[in-house]
């Protein structure tokens, strides 16, 4: 996560040429893909596991590793996992379906052995696969959920484990979310669709530029980015100092259109997540942009955070970090809301990476000039507006303004 | 039986057991001994179909062998024709499959 932060501070992006098994179906294709192969990282168990699964658990390991969370055995029970997922299993279909037209199918019925497809292609499907493994791996036996909201997924998970944590059916938490599409059929899909960014002539890391009047659409990437949520009564019990508090979640549902965003449905998240939190709307510094980097996207949700903060609204700092590293559907909820907690601790917000010229149209203070510093940074706050009209807003505090 | 289906098959042991593969150079250790789980059985037997274009009718039988009988029970599976058993075909993606 801080490689990650690091990077997005600087503004250097991982938008690149993608592999030559996407470029062969399509010339021009740029993804933000992790390296291909990673089988290092992983213990042999791990290795035949969906490619999502895969980075879930690297991601889960670094988190944990990090938060240094331990459980006593009957604490275990009151240890959830709480994952998104965009396309479960995507490249375990992938795989499914080109053995099957490879080995099997044949146009005049004629057919061979039907076990040529891979034992594990079931569990590896599963959406529920990352978060059921974390939980064996780590012995978690509290709730194990998977939340599959497209672009909000993991963006849900964080708010729902919030809310179970809140409510008493958990008291820790690991959340991930994580996808791995940048498989040729998935990859083909979106393609079809017209809403991915071409490559960038001159400079192939700025491919995807939101708020940008140039903006062409997003880039589609891969990854898994997790957090830890516990009690704030369990981490004062044990001596623990978290980075931050998490301190709103509004979730909303705009009922209009499968995929046009609006901004009434954006706003009323937004507006939620600031209830819930307490917060005058003027304690926010920071949001991490959902900024697809789409017309009809920056367009909506510029709106919808004007219409909620008012005349704060010119005053916030707001970035979209999909510049650099790409849309990660189902990971981009605690991807991003992680990078706002580091902006939070760090006390510095990273920037719109490769905006040269915003969009007259949109009229806020999208960082074009690169990271800035901002002391005294106390709440900062997340969006993720998904396909379908689910609308996430998250909110995170800084501990050190609590004691006085 | 040629050494080289031996060693092949060790090393896929190896693998889904998780043990240096050194540790089974005995032909009578039981498959069962080893500590692999139903769905590590089934992954050996897929990567050795896989390698030796054979299939294995029961997956079951194969918790019921020893080492030495899984080597014998392949090469016999490759000399009975099982290699002819799968053709790879190009994929046949036509507007019959579109429809499907």
């Amino acid at each position: 996560m801080q490689e990650t932060f690091d990077r997005c501070l600087l503004g250097q992006g991982a938008i690149r040429e993608a592999e030559s098994d996407l470029r062969k179906y399509h010339p021009g294709a740029i993804t933000a893909q992790i390296d291909r192969d990673f089988s290092h990282r992983l213990v042999p168990a791990e290795r035949s596991f969906d490619r999502a699964t895969k980075l879930a658990l690297i991601a889960a390991r670094e988190a944990l590793a990090d938060s240094g969370l331990e459980h006593d055995d009957h604490e275990r029970a009151d240890a959830g996992v709480y994952c998104g997922i965009g396309l479960g299993g995507a490249t375990t279909l992938e795989a499914l379906y080109t053995r099957f037209y490879h080995r099997l199918f044949k146009v005049n019925g004629e057919t061979g052995n039907p076990t040529v497809v891979h034992p594990l292609t079931v569990t590896n499907t599963m959406p529920n696969a990352a978060a059921s493994w974390i939980s064996i791996f780590n012995g978690l036996k509290g709730p194990t959920q998977t939340y599959s909201v497209a672009c909000a997924s993991s963006a849900v998970a964080v708010g729902e484990a919030y809310r179970a944590i809140r409510h008493g059916y958990a008291e820790t938490a690991v959340v991930v979310g994580t996808e791995a599409m940048l498989a040729a059929g998935p990859y083909l899909a979106w393609h079809a669709m017209r809403v991915m960014a071409p490559g960038d002539s001159q400079d192939v890391a700025a491919s995807c530029r939101p708020f940008s009047r140039d903006r062409r659409g997003f880039v589609l990437g891969e990854g898994a980015a997790a957090l830890v949520l516990e009690t704030a009564e369990r981490a004062k019990r044990r001596g623990r100092i978290a980075y931050a508090r998490l301190s709103g979640y509004g979730i909303s549902s705009d009922a209009t259109h499968i995929t046009l965003p609006d901004s009434q449905g954006q706003a009323r998240a937004i507006s939620m997540a600031l209830k819930e939190s307490g917060l005058a709307p003027e304690r926010i510094g920071y949001i991490n942009a959902h900024g697809t980097a789409t017309q009809a996207g920056d367009l909506s949700e510029t709106i919808a955070i004007k219409q909620v903060f008012g005349d704060h609204a010119s005053r916030l700092k707001i970035s979209s970090t999909k510049a650099v590293h790409g849309h990660v559907i189902g990971a981009g909820g605690t991807l991003e809301f992680g990078i706002a907690i580091k902006a939070l601790q760090q006390q510095v917000v990273p920037p719109t990476a490769y905006l040269r010229e915003a969009d007259p149209a949109l009229d806020l203070d999208y960082l074009a000039d690169g990271a800035e510093s901002m002391p005294g940074l106390s709440a900062v706050m997340s969006n993720s507006f998904a396909f379908g009209g689910t609308n996430v807003s998250l909110i995170a505090t800084r501990l050190e303004d609590e004691s006085t | 039986m040629s050494d080289e289906i031996g060693t092949i098959i060790n090393a896929l042991i190896a693998t889904h057991a998780g043990v240096p593969v050194e540790t089974l150079d005995d032909p009578e250790m039981r498959l069962d001994s080893l500590t692999m789980d139903s769905l590590g059985v089934i992954e050996l037997m897929f990567d050795i179909e896989e390698k030796y274009d054979v299939h294995i009718e029961d997956p079951m039988q194969l918790k019921d062998l020893n080492i030495g009988q899984l080597h014998t029970l392949v090469a016999e599976l490759i000399a009975s024709g099982g290699a002819k058993a799968i053709t790879a075909v190009e994929p046949a993606v036509s507007v019959d499959v579109a429809q499907v």
